[in-house]
């Protein structure tokens, strides 16, 4: 593996990263808004708007997740290609 | 001669006095009719425009086996060339063998917000990404096209994977999925946009306090920011969609 591999695999585990947060804090803030809506339209009080937050970080969480897997699939794939033999 | 001089210099005094007098930024596109509030838009209009005629140019009127030869010097299509085949290697990395027919997409996307974020780094003009509704309009069209994707590429058993991997799981995954689905044009629109008008406003803060070098330093940090933030943008609609096209393979 080059210098210049390297760098774009930084550029691009930069750029998977810095969506993360941003994505686990909004994912929160379009729970509370579904829940907030939704309890106005149905008039059920606060309960919605607390099911709807939970909801809401299971969905940052699930993001994480996905990225986390998805992170190591492509660890392991560099790792492959650079052990193969006449690989870069 | 210099009272030509006398008024290119009241013109170019022009920007300074309407400062002054509105008390946020100028741009030219204002004194376009309609321009105080559609300025942005003239703005993304005249980008498109400039793309749209520089691609005329660079490949207007030659044959293919012209074009296999590169200019020998650093010219526009040089510049082009070089922004797109990195972002050829880079979809070739993300989303693997059938990159090929994304690329239009994200490689006009990645220009589009490139020069969109770049004219804001010369004085006189605002850069469009400012607001949001360009931003969000770029992020919608990506959140559109990533979905229509996915059900060219996989069908109705794309719609499976909203609903989780066990079944009767469906009624907790599908909320979850569609909240962090919604979650991710909203965080592509906002971190452009706050970029943007961040490094817009730290320009602006210290031309006003020390108009000399100082704010050369922060326009260096601009240029950076404006090549990362479409970076970061074309990577992440990369991500996505290759997450939306890919998924059949997974399982």
């Amino acid at each position: 593996m080059t210098d210049r591999q390297d760098r774009k695999a930084f550029f691009r585990e930069l750029g998977k990263y810095s969506a993360l947060g941003l994505e686990m804090a909004l994912s929160v803030v379009i729970g509370m808004a579904i829940g907030y809506y939704l309890d106005r339209w149905l008039g059920t009080g606060p309960w919605l708007m607390v099911v709807w937050i939970g909801l809401g970080f299971a969905a940052g969480v699930r993001s994480l997740y996905r990225a986390a897997v998805r992170s190591g699939k492509d660890l392991e794939r560099d790792e492959e290609r650079r052990r193969k033999p006449g690989g870069p | 001669m210099r009272k030509a001089f006398l008024g290119l210099l009241a013109v170019a005094a022009l920007p300074t006095a309407a400062l002054a007098a509105e008390g946020h930024g100028f741009s030219w596109f204002m004194m376009l009719p309609g321009g105080k509030h559609l300025f942005y838009m003239y703005g993304a209009l005249f980008i498109a425009v400039f793309l749209i005629v520089a691609s005329a140019v660079v490949v207007g009127g030659k044959k293919t086996e012209e074009m296999v030869i590169p200019d020998p010097r650093f010219t526009l299509r040089n510049l082009f060339e070089l922004i797109l085949g990195f972002l050829q290697q880079l979809a070739e990395d993300i989303i693997g063998r059938h990159y090929r027919k994304y690329l239009p997409l994200l490689g006009s996307c990645f220009l589009f917000i490139l020069f969109m974020n770049l004219i804001g780094l010369i004085p006189g003009f605002l850069p469009p990404t400012q607001k949001m509704n360009i931003t969000l309009g770029l992020a919608l069209i990506i959140f559109l096209s990533t979905h229509y994707f996915g059900l060219r590429e996989n069908g109705i058993a794309y719609l499976k994977h909203f609903i989780g991997p066990v079944w009767w799981m469906a009624p907790i995954m599908l909320p979850i999925e569609i909240i962090s689905h919604l979650a991710r044009p909203m965080s592509l629109s906002l971190r452009l946009f706050g970029n943007i008008t961040g490094d817009h406003a730290v320009v602006a803060g210290f031309m006003a306090l020390i108009p000399i070098v100082v704010p050369s330093v922060f326009m260096g940090l601009g240029l950076f920011v404006s090549f990362m933030q479409a970076f970061i943008f074309t990577v992440l609609s990369m991500i996505y969609i290759s997450g939306a096209v890919t998924h059949a393979e997974e399982h």
